[in-house]
């Protein structure tokens, strides 16, 4: 069927397009982009014969968002969230493409597991949905996964995530295999001696509150440790869920190297602090822990210079039972994918990112990481769209969310600025409006 | 009816220097009772408290549940050991069961920082008192040390029993806080304390049991310092505090041995006439002696641990009835 969405401001980073057009969509993919049709010089007839008409005056429309790291739970763990659910959530959040992490049971090891997730994932008919396999057998750490299996039954990347690998020859071999195989490797960024028992950022505020800290030492070891990995091996290696400036400050000289590394950042870790924790309130235990308000305004300011890469949710849902105890007890978590877009919106419209960073961060840049042939509009590619309301206005409300887990602290938030449409592959995935037919 | 959380007591920044001072003067006026051959009074006559207590603990259970019955309520236990958290039910069914019984004051310790915030916000019609949550703090042991100090403190000067203004003892003092300051609820208790009344805190051990961080002023407000040398830490202070040293921190490194602890840190009298001799030793016990503190400090004329027993009763007395007024902060 052919659709023509008419009027939108069309932000395209990967053609370097801010500017509103019309976009038409053929056969599944953008056939073209043209100056809008209106007024003196509508569009010409013979295209739009026989098209569906998307108005989208006002609105924003951008390559179909990207989130490569998010935590499904199923197999294994389906009372916290199901590849259903997930992909329910994900479109929610105006997502059209999500990796989801290898921490199931059984463990994203074979490609039996593979074809399950693939399976489940074609049952839901709309998000896609790229699995990302375990970098170890059940995510142990003491051999090897079947890496080229993994990768020809469909894996887009590997992970450690969230047991990091500690033998590092195993580390080293298995890092040759995924550069030889072409897929990055996902590192979970914590040294695990130095977090037993921690909670929150190690600080003043973790000393008065008398909760044991994690300190930024165990995230930035890591990421020195998988910088070298990567100078030794030429393995692709993307850091995953960057907090603190200190990484920041690595991962430059790194990159400024050559390094073949990337990086990511949460919306959680580039809005809040160690001071919202205040009164234990679970909904702000995470780990990379929420840090200063130096690290934020760090984090920022990577993302807009480029050394930081993808803006990725690390989507965690956890059930009820795990966040209603004391601090110490709660599990480790936050939903994401309903929350990432009005938070990144809400850093648009307060000045302290570019649209286009944004939207870089979300589209081009991890399908590039990933090698997915999507996020960009240029002729031919999937269409895959997202289209936002910048001002719309809304709150979170417990009730709507369609993530089975609802632990979020942005629990009652106003929020400004939402995805209204999207389409994969030409057809529509969330329809959180009716536009007016023309 | 909803409890405001101006009646609870989780910690002692809920309070403000007035309120300190007059819970510190309550106390006072509740020695008084204890001083009596009949050592009851009806005030709390048919109010239920309930001590639910679990983390262990011997001492500052008693002293609750004999707080409770001295003022005539009905006191109730609930201790780790004999409940059904062992059978797994949870901190947050078990708030729930407290609501239904419907009692007046729930006094909790647990083992976990901010235990007792996460139970305020499931009681509605309950007022809470923290009786020591993990490491964070534990203010009624905070207030029966100044209510103790205090006592000391005006008799050593006037010679009078009763009636002097808490303030003006307690003021203008130097305290040393001795130990395993890291993990203390006692000890944060006690900076937060003293902040408010404007008094100088040392914090005193080695840099494993005293980082660095508790001098920030992000992370208490007030004249707070750090030491890494004993001697220089106790150097003319007027009050000093030992905290116990647990065995289990020797699995965290924390130090390599009780011995090498306790030859570097431990209160000793030899050390205290070098450093400060006309100082008073505290402790919130059980004292390891010998460790943290030696056994003629501990029994000697400058402690104060036996009248801190005494004043915890009293003192907790004065925070039920405070509690039960509404009228905490």
């Amino acid at each position: 069927m052919k659709r023509i969405i008419t009027g939108a401001e069309i932000i395209d980073p990967s053609q370097g397009l801010a500017e509103q057009r019309d976009l038409i969509i053929e056969d599944g993919v953008v056939s073209d982009i043209l100056p809008c049709g209106h007024g003196a010089a509508p569009l010409p007839q013979p295209l739009v014969e026989g098209a569906e008409i998307i108005d989208a005056t006002g609105l924003w429309l951008v390559p179909g968002l990207v989130d490569i790291h998010v935590h499904l739970r199923e197999p294994g763990f389906e009372w916290q969230e199901t590849i259903n659910s997930g992909g329910a959530s994900a479109l929610a959040g105006g997502f059209t493409s999500i990796c989801c992490m290898p921490d199931t049971v059984p463990a994203v090891d074979s490609k039996t597991v593979v074809a399950f997730i693939k399976q489940q994932a074609e049952a839901t008919k709309g998000v896609r949905i790229f699995p990302v396999g375990s970098l170890t057998k059940g995510q142990r750490g003491s051999e090897m996964s079947p890496l080229a299996e993994l990768a020809s039954s469909g894996c887009v990347a590997f992970a450690d995530e969230p047991e990091p690998v500690r033998d590092l020859s195993l580390l080293r071999r298995a890092l040759e295999w995924t550069r030889h195989l072409n897929r990055p490797f996902f590192a979970h960024l914590e040294a695990k001696d130095l977090t037993r028992g921690g909670c929150m950022n190690e600080s003043p505020v973790s000393t008065r509150l008398g909760l044991v800290g994690l300190p930024k030492a165990a995230e930035t070891l890591m990421v020195s440790r998988y910088i070298e990995l990567s100078a030794l091996t030429g393995a692709m290696i993307h850091l995953c869920q960057v907090s603190c400036a200190r990484s920041v400050e690595l991962i430059t000289r790194a990159k400024e190297e050559g390094i073949n590394i990337t990086a990511e950042v949460s919306a959680h870790h580039l809005s809040l602090t160690e001071n919202d924790v205040g009164d234990y309130c679970t909904d702000y235990k995470v780990y990379p822990p929420l840090r200063t308000s130096e690290d934020v305004e760090v984090l920022r300011q990577a993302l807009a210079d480029g050394i930081i890469d993808v803006i990725a949710s690390d989507h965690s849902p956890c059930d009820s039972d795990t966040k209603a105890v004391t601090f110490a007890e709660a599990a480790r978590g936050i939903i994401g994918l309903e929350t990432t877009l009005p938070v990144i919106l809400d850093l648009v419209a307060s000045s302290k990112l570019s649209i286009s960073k944004a939207v870089t961060a979300l589209t081009q840049n991890p399908a590039k990481i990933c090698n997915l042939p999507i996020g960009s509009l240029r002729r031919g590619s999937p269409a895959d769209i997202t289209i936002i309301d910048p001002h719309k206005e809304w709150q979170v409300d417990l009730g709507a969310i369609r993530s089975k887990g609802k632990n979020t602290p942005w629990i009652g938030r106003k929020m400004m600025g939402q995805a209204v449409y999207t389409l994969i592959g030409g057809e529509p995935g969330l329809r959180a409006f009716q536009p007016p037919r023309d | 009816m909803s409890v405001d959380k101006g009646t609870h007591l989780l910690s002692m920044a809920d309070l403000s220097r007035q309120s300190l001072l007059k819970l510190v003067e309550n106390g006072e006026q509740l020695l008084e009772v204890l001083a009596r051959d009949i050592k009851k009074v009806p005030t709390l006559r048919g109010r239920t408290v309930v001590n639910l207590f679990l983390e262990p603990s011997t001492r500052t259970r008693i002293s609750f549940e004999i707080a409770a019955k001295r003022l005539s309520a009905d006191s109730i236990t609930i201790s780790g050991g004999g409940s059904s958290t062992e059978k797994g039910e949870t901190l947050l069914d078990t708030a729930r069961t407290m609501e239904a019984m419907g009692p007046d004051v729930v006094i909790l310790r647990h083992k976990d920082s901010g235990a007792p915030n996460f139970l305020a916000t499931q009681l509605q019609n309950t007022a809470l008192v923290n009786a020591g949550d993990g490491m964070h703090e534990h203010p009624t042991q905070a207030l029966l040390d100044l209510l103790c100090l205090h006592r000391r403190l005006h008799r050593q000067r006037n010679g009078v029993r009763y009636g002097v203004d808490a303030g003006s003892t307690l003021s203008n003092l130097k305290v040393a806080i001795v130990g395993d300051v890291r993990h203390s609820r006692v000890a944060r208790s006690a900076i937060i304390a003293h902040s408010l009344l404007g008094n100088h805190v040392r914090l005193v051990g080695p840099p494993t049991l005293v980082p660095l961080e508790f001098a920030s002023e992000q992370c208490f407000p007030g004249k707070i310092q750090v030491f890494h040398d004993l001697e220089a830490g106790l150097d003319d202070v007027d009050v000093i505090v030992c905290l116990r040293i647990q065995r289990e921190r020797l699995a965290g490194n924390f130090f390599s041995s009780l011995a090498e602890y306790s030859a570097y840190f431990s209160v000793t009298e030899e050390r205290i006439q070098r450093c400060s001799p006309k100082a008073l030793v505290m402790h919130p016990g059980p004292a390891n002696r010998g460790v943290e503190i030696a056994s003629e400090v501990a029994d000697g004329p400058r402690s104060l641990i036996r009248d801190q027993v005494k004043c915890g009763v009293a003192m907790r007395m004065a925070v039920l009835l405070r509690v039960l007024s509404g009228e905490m902060s």
